[in-house]
């Protein structure tokens, strides 16, 4: 159904290009603001979060990782109490931390030093959250440019040329997307016994991929068709150069389209992943905070209130500018 | 030997929140008890000791406290969790834990603990036992057993030959060969006799003090023959009519994906036992925020989260109305340090061993909850070196700055520096739960020994470690090696320091200037009278403690926390009372379930507690 | 029509296969094994290996990877999903139980969303641009946004702090058995998985209203002076659920595939807890034959959906 759009887009994304680059940007933001004050706010909290991920070592205050002890006052040493064992304390009904020399601030409230608290390692979580913005967004971002790359290359190859290649890549599409996408997400990260963040990457944007390749690929069969690609054939260029100069640039907008509303989508997969126990091994994520902090959730609930609450801002951000993108490129697109 | 067979620690299970911790707490707290002692903790209002306890008065700490209301209701139905991954419903042949710890419900041993962490024996289907000599044996079995329906005839001395038999011939009935995990040890009976069919005289093929520890340990429980040859060849589909025992329930329901069931066996030849009607063993939870919730929700009687601050945030938020077990668990840490390579000079492993922090460790890993262990583990309370004196030993004492100064002339004399570069790995297994400890061991030694040359990284546990043992290849590694399965420390001294141990892989005994423990380690293993076993066992100790533990230096047992319900009266070494936790068997009790768990209805907690039907 | 299901049913089969070949690769490239998991990780390793080795050989584990692939399709073509390593049973029967309370799970959800976003949909469409619109729209962009977890989790915080219900974790009830207890249990789930699922359908469905609205047929209708009511739900929510088919597609794949999270998390018992405890397990026969049952519906949706938009939508036609 793209394949129409797709051919009209052009004039339209090309007078963006067109226009004196400083003065219309800034035209063109303004007017976009005033037009479209719900995607205007997504843009706003794009950059709000991306800000945040490119400063977060100047803002996030403590290591992600550091855990937090504090000194107990009433510490007694060994001859003080006693000469009894840390177990024979417990078992006269002490605390352990009454026993200890230190003990880690777990779970503590919001407050001054901590600003959102902390969990149940006694990390701080705002540099949790903080250091989570960066890897949402790169999750996020990655993700999406491998999906739409890797489904351009394929897709203008699989639509150009057609024929067996063409069936081939359309019957492995047609198979990754009978498969339960989760499912399918699991089995690639879990290749990996800790799965590194280039793997989980990698793995969402292989997901994402064969839509991409749809869309292209039904681009490419109506672009094809046009009478100035035939001429282009009969004047004897090259494959390469065809596909290069007419093809891609006709494609451009529709997945920049599919790239800006599919980051949000990436970034909620990830949390997913993370919440079941599989995300990107030794990094602090979103997913995997909302995960540790619902245990004990109604005692102890800041950690999974404000990772979970990180995701649905930074998603809804990301989903906002994604459709005022779309809408403005393509009104359309709209709703796919 | 193969006895010496040893809980795993499936990295999936660790992967996948802890469940394994969560499952064994939740199980110890299932299987610990003691009848002997008062059952009432926080206010609760009920349940005087069954043997007046002077303890159960002082509990008793709500306003309402009615003591006519006091006489102990024993029944019920137990809901807790039985670790349920069932590899085989052979007990002979099963590699799992689960099958031969569920198998502790449902069979007898010849003999059993009286109390697991002590070594003490008491009868179990014999009814005497006498050790003759070291390498002698004679068992007077009980009359009147009967197998659970529909085997139903009587246990006898053909029962026992068989059992022994099977296992040390390794065949199946069709001849085929069978896997029997226990064979070896079974190999060691050269002989049985049944002069009547109540007696059975073993001989063995050396003298074996610890023979009769390892007949009461939790794998050595009795099958029935008839039943167990039925489902031979079938042993890896489960059904509860494959396990016929002669035990203190029957199983009702044992299907793969749904709950175990035991039922109360009404003509058990222990009378009074069990307390219990029945059994209800939900599916293993896998999210352990539901299983959480479930106890919450009162749908199961016990609660551990393998992350102790959570249980006790539970049972902060239900004081008076829950109580708290303390229980050691299995899981030992040690420092393994290789000295076929770099650890070739006992001073070095000497430096280590003062250099480690156990006391800093057990806060930064387990919160405190943990206990310093010495050659022989704290769990094994009869053996262990009382904590008292093992504060005075290297490595163990409060005083870091005289240890960190001995670590450091040490580490120098013995030509530390030299060394370059060590590598203390740390296993997977590990890492899954404690992610930053590459980070924390090398901090810890580079600034106790003043040095930076150590450093941490990951090693997989079942790829690079467990296959390098037995070539001596191992590297240096820090980690918990699954070790406990019986209070008598005898075999594990044995097979780890004798030059013959199958476990002696840092040559104990072989390499220049050290002394050799055969020939006390023999005379240790020939006693058969506990005491003295003690005693002898505390020689040998001290040696190895001198010697920092030749480099396989045992750290330190955790804790596991688990909070129980006050209705449930639940298996443990020391009841709670008054605020002070209860304490678990360090060792698995589940043989005493029978005898100690119940559940009170009439306890206040109870309000609320959805029904439990078998 | 009938040629075109006829090749697209071809197709499937060959989709099928390539589904079931990928699965198969998929998982024996992954790290771990499922003896190796089972078995106690015994350091006297004389009397293991043996144990390991009799066992990976009743398994069949022991067979060059070719001959498992062949035995694997064999089975797949007789209708054989397989035999777990870890139960013994027959993937069939395990399915069997469980597939009933996905169909619950499942069945809520698509209830709960498909009852929120119709109406939802089509008052935000036809009040374009009011109050109510911008309310409802509010909602379900932040609901797309919102993980289902972080919704699940929300909703058991305030559940068990004021202690509301008592949602029934260890026990499996089904409607048909404990009409109540099954009601609480799924309560949670079905909400949050609703609200995901009707949140995406609301915005679509309220997209293609309005561009339907404008769309010369209804204004012919309008002028014709038929009544606004008729003209809506006789003519536009008519052809504007027709692309909406596409992600009712799509949302019904995703259960049958199993709310892999949401089961897990109130565990229930369904496919989606099912395939993650095999895939942990290593137990892969219930693993390869799930998929392959779920790729098998997925494409069967699929199709229907193909079928459907061309009887809907006269102006498709396929060759």
């Amino acid at each position: 159904m793209a394949q129409s759009d797709a051919v009209s887009i052009l004039p339209e994304s090309v007078s963006i290009e067109g226009g004196g680059r400083r003065k219309g940007f800034l035209t063109h933001a303004v007017r976009f603001a005033r037009k479209r004050k719900l995607g205007a706010f997504g843009v706003l909290v794009v950059l709000f979060v991306l800000a945040i991920a490119i400063v977060s070592p100047l803002i996030q205050r403590y290591d992600d990782n550091r855990q937090f002890q504090s000194r107990n006052p009433n510490f007694q040493t060994s001859t003080s109490s006693g000469g009894a064992s840390i177990l024979e304390q417990l078992q006269q009904g002490k605390s352990e931390k009454e026993i200890a020399e230190f003990n880690i601030d777990r779970f503590e409230a919001p407050s001054g030093r901590h600003w959102l608290g902390t969990d149940q390692f006694g990390r701080d979580i705002y540099a949790r959250v903080i250091v989570g913005a960066r890897l949402a967004v790169l999750i996020g971002v990655g993700a999406s440019a491998i999906a739409v790359v890797a489904g351009l290359f394929i897709g203008v190859i699989s639509g150009y040329f057609g024929g067996a290649v063409d069936l081939l890549v359309q019957r492995f599409v047609d198979g990754l997307q009978a498969f339960p996408a989760l499912v399918l997400l699991l089995l690639i990260v879990q290749v990996m016994e800790e799965p590194p963040l280039w793997l989980t990457i990698a793995g969402l944007g292989f997901l994402g991929w064969a839509t991409s390749v749809r869309i292209v690929r039904s681009a490419v069969l109506s672009i094809a068709q046009q009478p100035y690609i035939e001429a282009a054939k009969s004047f004897g260029a090259s494959s390469l150069r065809i596909m290069m100069q007419h093809i891609v640039p006709n494609v451009v907008a529709p997945l920049i389209i599919v790239f800006s509303i599919s980051i949000g989508v990436y970034i909620l997969a990830e949390a997913s992943l993370s919440f079941l126990g599989f995300g990107p091994a030794d990094k602090t994520t979103w997913g995997k905070m909302v995960n540790a902090g619902r245990n004990a959730v109604d005692l102890h609930p800041w950690e999974a209130l404000f990772s979970g609450l990180a995701i649905t801002v930074t998603v809804l951000g990301f989903n906002l500018a994604g459709d005022a993108i779309r809408d403005e490129l393509d009104p359309r697109l709209r709703g796919r | 030997m193969s006895q010496g067979f040893r809980r795993a620690i499936g990295r999936r299970q660790l992967l996948h929140g802890g469940l394994a911790l969560a499952g064994a707490a939740a199980f110890a707290a299932a299987c610990g008890g003691d009848d002997n002692k008062s059952t009432t903790s926080g206010n609760a209002t009920t349940a005087p000791s069954t043997s007046g306890s002077p303890a159960a008065a002082q509990a008793t700490t709500a306003p309402a406290a009615s003591p006519a209301a006091a006489a102990p209701v024993k029944g019920g139905v137990l809901r807790a969790q039985i670790p349920n991954v069932f590899d085989s419903t052979d007990v002979h042949r099963a590699l799992g834990d689960p099958t031969l710890w569920t198998s502790n419900y449902v069979y007898n041993k010849l003999v059993m603990y009286k109390n697991p962490d002590t070594g003490e024996i008491e009868p179990d289907l014999a009814e005497k036992f006498e050790a003759v000599d070291a390498g002698t044996y004679v068992f007077n079995l009980r009359k009147g057993v009967k197998w659970h329906p529909p085997v139903s005839r009587e246990f006898t001395a053909e029962d026992v030959k068989w059992h022994i038999e099977r296992q040390a011939g390794g065949k199946l009935k069709d001849g085929s060969e069978g896997a029997f995990t226990r064979s070896a040890f079974y190999k060691s009976v050269t002989k049985i006799e049944t002069p009547d069919n109540h007696t059975v005289r073993l001989t063995l093929n050396a003298p074996n003090g610890t023979f009769l520890d390892r007949l009461a340990a939790y794998f050595s429980t009795l099958p029935n023959r008839e039943t167990t040859e039925k489902f031979e060849t079938d042993h890896r589909t489960l059904t509860e009519q494959a396990l016929v025992g002669t035990g203190p329930f029957i199983l009702q329901q044992l299907r793969a994906g749904q709950e175990v069931k035991l039922k109360k066996n009404p003509e058990y030849f222990k009378k009074d036992e069990p307390n219990l009607d029945g059994w209800l063993a939900p599916l293993l939870f896998e999210d352990p925020n539901a299983y959480r919730a479930a106890f919450q929700q009162k749908q199961v009687d016990g609660y551990g989260s393998p992350d102790p601050s959570q249980t006790k945030a539970i049972l902060d938020a239900n004081k008076g109305a829950m109580y708290e077990v303390l229980t050691g668990t299995a899981n030992t840490v040690y420092l393994h340090l290789n000295r076929n390579k770099q650890f070739k000079d006992i001073r070095l492993i000497k430096a280590l061993n003062l250099a480690f922090d156990r006391d800093q460790m057990i806060q930064t890993f387990h919160q405190g909850l943990g206990q310093k262990s010495g050659a022989v583990t704290w769990l094994q309370e009869g053996f262990a070196i009382p904590p008292a004196d093992l504060e005075k030993l290297a490595g163990y004492t409060k005083d870091r700055e005289a240890a960190k100064k001995e670590a450091r002339a040490l580490w120098e004399a013995g030509g530390g520096p030299a060394l370059g570069e060590v590598d203390i790995k740390v296993p997977d297994t590990w890492l899954a739960n404690w992610p930053d400890t590459t980070q924390i061991l090398p901090k810890m030694f580079n600034e106790a020994l003043g040095v930076s040359q150590f450093k941490s990284t990951k090693s997989s546990y079942n790829e690079e470690i467990i296959p390098n043992l037995a070539n001596g290849n191992f590297p240096n590694w820090f980690a918990w090696t699954s070790q406990v399965n019986s209070p008598d420390p005898r075999n594990d001294l044995r097979n780890v320091y004798h030059t013959k141990g199958s476990l002696n892989f840092n040559k104990v005994g072989s390499l220049p200037g050290d002394p050799n423990l055969d020939a006390q380690i023999d005379a240790v293993m020939n006693l058969t009278d506990l005491k003295q076993a003690v005693a002898k066992v505390r020689e040998i100790q001290n040696i190895i403690m001198d010697n920092a533990q030749f480099g396989n230096i045992v750290l330190y047992n955790y804790i596991g926390r688990s909070a129980n319900w006050n209705y449930y009266k639940a298996n443990l070494k020391s009841q709670a009372s008054g605020g002070r936790p209860g304490a678990g068997y360090n060792i698995f009790a589940g043989h005493l379930t029978a005898r100690n768990t119940w559940i009170d209805t009439k306890d206040p907690s109870y309000q609320g507690r959805p029904p439990a039907g078998l | 029509m009938g040629r075109y299901i006829l090749r697209r049913l071809m197709l499937n089969v060959v989709v099928l296969w390539i589904v079931a070949s990928l699965v198969f690769l998929a998982v024996r490239g992954l790290p771990g094994d499922f003896v190796l998991n089972q078995v106690a990780t015994n350091l006297e390793l004389g009397s293991n290996e043996e144990a390991i080795r009799v066992a990976k050989k009743q398994l069949g584990l022991d067979k060059p990877l070719w001959r498992q692939y062949a035995t694997f399709m064999g089975e797949l073509v007789r209708g054989d999903l397989g035999t777990s390593y870890q139960t013994r049973r027959s993937t069939w029967t395990e399915l069997g139980e469980r597939i009933p309370y996905t169909l619950e799970l499942g069945g809520l959800i698509v209830l709960i969303a498909f009852s929120i976003s119709i109406p939802i949909g089509i008052i935000s469409a036809v009040r374009q641009d009011t109050a109510i619109d911008y309310l409802l729209r509010g909602f379900a962009i932040l609901a797309v946004a919102t993980p289902v977890f972080f919704v699940a989790v929300l909703m058991t915080l305030v559940v068990l702090k004021y202690r509301l219900f008592t949602i029934d974790i260890v026990n499996a009830p089904h409607f048909w058995t404990d009409p109540k207890s099954a009601f609480f249990k799924y309560l949670i789930p079905a909400v949050a998985g609703g609200i995901a699922g009707g949140a995406g359908i609301m915005r679509l469905l309220r997209s293609q209203m309005l561009e339907v609205l404008r769309m010369d047929y209804i204004r012919t209708a309008q002028a014709k002076g038929l009544r606004e009511r008729s003209v809506i739900y006789r003519h536009a929510l008519k052809n504007a659920m027709i692309p909406v088919l596409t992600v009712m597609g799509i949302t019904i794949s995703g259960i049958v595939g199993g709310q892999v999270i949401l089961e897990n998390m109130f565990a229930i018992r369904g496919v989606g807890n099912f395939l993650l405890s095999r895939l942990v397990a290593r137990d892969f026969p219930p693993f390869q034959g799930t998929v392959v049952l779920i790729a098998i519906v997925i494409v069967t949706v699929n199709l229907l959906v193909d079928v459907l938009y061309a009887w809907l939508d006269p102006r498709i036609r396929y060759s």
